[in-house]
């Protein structure tokens, strides 16, 4: 087990009537598990609450959210309840992080290589002209025309492509255990898309380390996952090995998000903003699905207890 | 190297018509003055001749236009004319108090900066905490005061009861006599002089209003430095540069270095604006600048000198923006090259 997330609990900060701070649930409750050497496609709608859960794991919520509870288990560890300075220790250095494109992502007002050194140094003493090296090596592995000279160009110099490989660069060069990559292609364009995401497939195979893609695409997760999560509105609703919730899958919501995917499960999911959290008890999805019964205003169990699981009171898991 | 070069002649010549429009609301200020022209520039009683010099220089009998002409051409030329209230060239004694002033503004700002700038960014760091409100509240407070009644607090405090600073009689203590003129400010020609009982004199009558002005120049400073960091700290590239596992000095640099701009435009225009706070803050303390200058010549309808004081004013306003302009450019090319 390379990183176990247990009833991870967040609020959201929003604004009251009368100009005061409330708490709104964001995440209720978010369950998923990574096992070393596979690849987790964590998927959902718009606001589902998936960078929120990323973000929450690598302690980078945002003053507007605060975490409630949970457990986040990194090799034994839990990274909730880790100070800042040991926090620092395990980002960048043991947990890679890809976000989404853009040339907003890297320090505009750093050359490209020298952040790819700077990298390096934060987790290690370094020999300079060793890390320079580095550098160049990861940007050509990364699939980057003339390492060295790109190395001295500045991030707005390049094309989005080309920063996203440096991104995922920066993400690998500490040589971590677990990559968690938050839409690593959303704003390219589709040749681009697939290229980035077959490299980031390739590294995490060849490396066999553990991957977290974060996605609204069911097919990137088809394509490229060994396990897929679903999340609907701050939870996990099904979670289980790709080729198992592909083929049945559970719960209502996993099921109308596979049946309104393009034909070849292609290039995106639906893009319905889902309604606010309800407020009042029972099954979150209860809104929407047209299999409700009076049974769903009792929230719904796990359902399932081997690797596929779902929440829902309907839910039929075949035994593995 | 063209393209820095046009852009440097584009901003003269901005600055160029800026001055014209300078002169012009000048000449209006007397020219709609509460009174006759004559008498604003040559004061309540001028004699015979005097008055006929006045509507010579002037042209006071031709039409308004032609008086705009003349007066934008004996301004460029350096011409300010005398004030009747000391029968002394405006422009000598302008150049005579610049010093002074000068003097005043760069150590404020000097200091003010070295106070803004970390308060600053310690509240960025510690946003909406009891520390950040306290800075907030601090600084919006002496934003919000006007400059004499802070200089007669910190009058109040440093002199009548801390008893610090020595009384406000000026630049240099009574019984001395200021040291020659090398760059004007007399701390550094007595130091150049190796005169220290001069040089010391000087630095303590500094004290007081080179504080006044750096808390006013500070606060609003602090906030513009604490919402710079907080821009940064909210753009992506900052987020990145966490889930990298930067310390929090690393990430410090990194903002800072983004909020550079932002921070240096700010400094400029607070800097510029600051003769408005000075003159009244020279006032309180006798500096004898040009900014007390103005005031008194203000109360006493001395308009010759008014005018001196509004040029002059606009004057250092415009070479603080060019400077910021040169250095930004600078800077730019530096980052480009480096």
């Amino acid at each position: 087990m390379l990183l176990d997330v247990q009833d991870l609990r967040v609020d959201r900060i929003v604004t009251g009537p009368q100009g005061e701070p409330v708490p709104e649930p964001a995440l209720a409750g978010v369950n998923f598990r990574i096992v070393k050497g596979r690849i987790l496609g964590l998927v959902g709608e718009h606001a589902a609450g998936k960078s929120l859960a990323a973000s929450a794991i690598l302690g980078l919520l945002r003053p507007s959210a605060r975490l409630v509870g949970g457990r986040a288990l990194f090799e034994g560890q839990d990274l909730l309840r880790m100070s800042e300075s040991d926090l620092t220790r395990v980002r960048g250095a043991r947990i890679g992080f890809v976000v989404q494109s853009g040339h907003a992502t890297l320090d505009p007002n750093s050359r490209v290589g020298a952040q790819l050194v700077r990298a390096q140094s934060i987790h290690r003493p370094i020999v300079k002209a060793e890390a320079a090296w580095r550098a160049e090596t990861i940007m050509s592995s990364m699939g980057i025309p003339e390492p060295r000279l790109r190395a001295q160009a500045w991030p707005h110099e390049l094309t989005p492509g080309i920063v996203q490989r440096v991104v995922l660069g920066l993400a690998l060069i500490n040589e971590p255990q677990l990559l968690i990559a938050d839409e690593p292609t959303a704003g390219l364009d589709i040749t681009t898309q697939v290229q980035i995401l077959d490299l980031l497939h390739l590294e995490l195979r060849r490396r066999r380390i553990g991957g977290i893609i974060i996605t609204r695409d069911l097919g990137v997760v088809a394509q490229y996952c060994d396990d897929i999560a679903v999340m609907y509105a701050g939870q996990v609703v099904e979670q289980g090995p790709v080729m198992q919730v592909f083929a049945r899958p559970a719960h209502p919501f996993t099921r109308s998000m596979i049946s309104d995917a393009p034909e070849r499960l292609g290039i995106a999911g639906r893009q319905i903003v889902p309604p606010r959290m309800e407020p009042e008890q029972g099954c979150s999805y209860r809104p929407r699905c047209a299999d409700a019964t009076e049974r769903c205003l009792v929230a719904p169990p796990l359902v399932g207890a081997g690797v596929h699981a779902a929440r829902c009171h309907f839910a039929r898991i075949a035994a593995a | 190297m063209e393209r820095p070069v046009r852009a440097l002649l584009r901003r003269i010549g901005v600055g160029l018509f800026l001055a014209l429009v300078v002169v012009f609301t000048s000449f209006l200020l007397v020219k709609l003055g509460a009174g006759p022209t004559d008498v604003l520039l040559g004061g309540p009683s001028p004699g015979v001749e005097e008055r006929a010099q006045l509507v010579q220089d002037y042209g006071l009998d031709r039409p308004a236009f032609v008086q705009l002409v003349r007066y934008a051409i004996r301004v460029l030329g350096g011409e300010f004319g005398r004030s009747w209230l000391t029968s002394e060239s405006v422009l000598d004694e302008i150049l005579h108090r610049l010093p002074a002033t000068l003097e005043l503004m760069l150590y404020a700002i000097f200091l003010g900066t070295l106070m803004a700038v970390p308060t600053g960014m310690a509240a960025a760091f510690a946003r909406d905490t009891a520390e950040d409100r306290t800075v907030r509240g601090t600084s919006v407070l002496g934003e919000a005061m006007p400059p004499f009644f802070l200089a007669l607090l910190v009058l109040l405090v440093f002199f009548r009861w801390l008893d610090i600073a020595p009384a406000p009689s000026g630049r240099i203590s009574i019984v001395l006599s200021p040291p020659p003129t090398i760059t004007g400010s007399y701390f550094i020609d007595a130091f150049l002089m190796q005169d220290s009982i001069a040089a010391r004199s000087a630095l303590a009558q500094l004290v007081m209003p080179v504080f006044t002005l750096a808390l006013m120049l500070g606060a609003s400073l602090t906030l513009l430095v604490r919402g710079a960091m907080l821009a940064q700290m909210d753009a992506p590239h900052f987020v990145y540069a966490r889930a990298q596992g930067m310390s929090r000095e690393m990430l410090t640099i990194i903002a800072l270095r983004g909020a550079l701009p932002a921070i240096g435009g700010g400094l400029a225009a607070q800097s510029a604006a600051l003769l408005s706070m000075t003159a009244l803050v020279e006032y309180v303390f006798a500096w004898g600048g040009i900014g007390q200058y103005g005031l008194e010549a203000m109360a006493k309808a001395d308009f010759a000198a008014v005018q001196g004081f509004i040029l002059a004013s606009a004057a250092i306003a415009a070479t603080v923006h060019l400077l910021h302009a040169v250095i930004r450019r600078l800077a730019r090319i530096r980052i480009r090259r480096a």
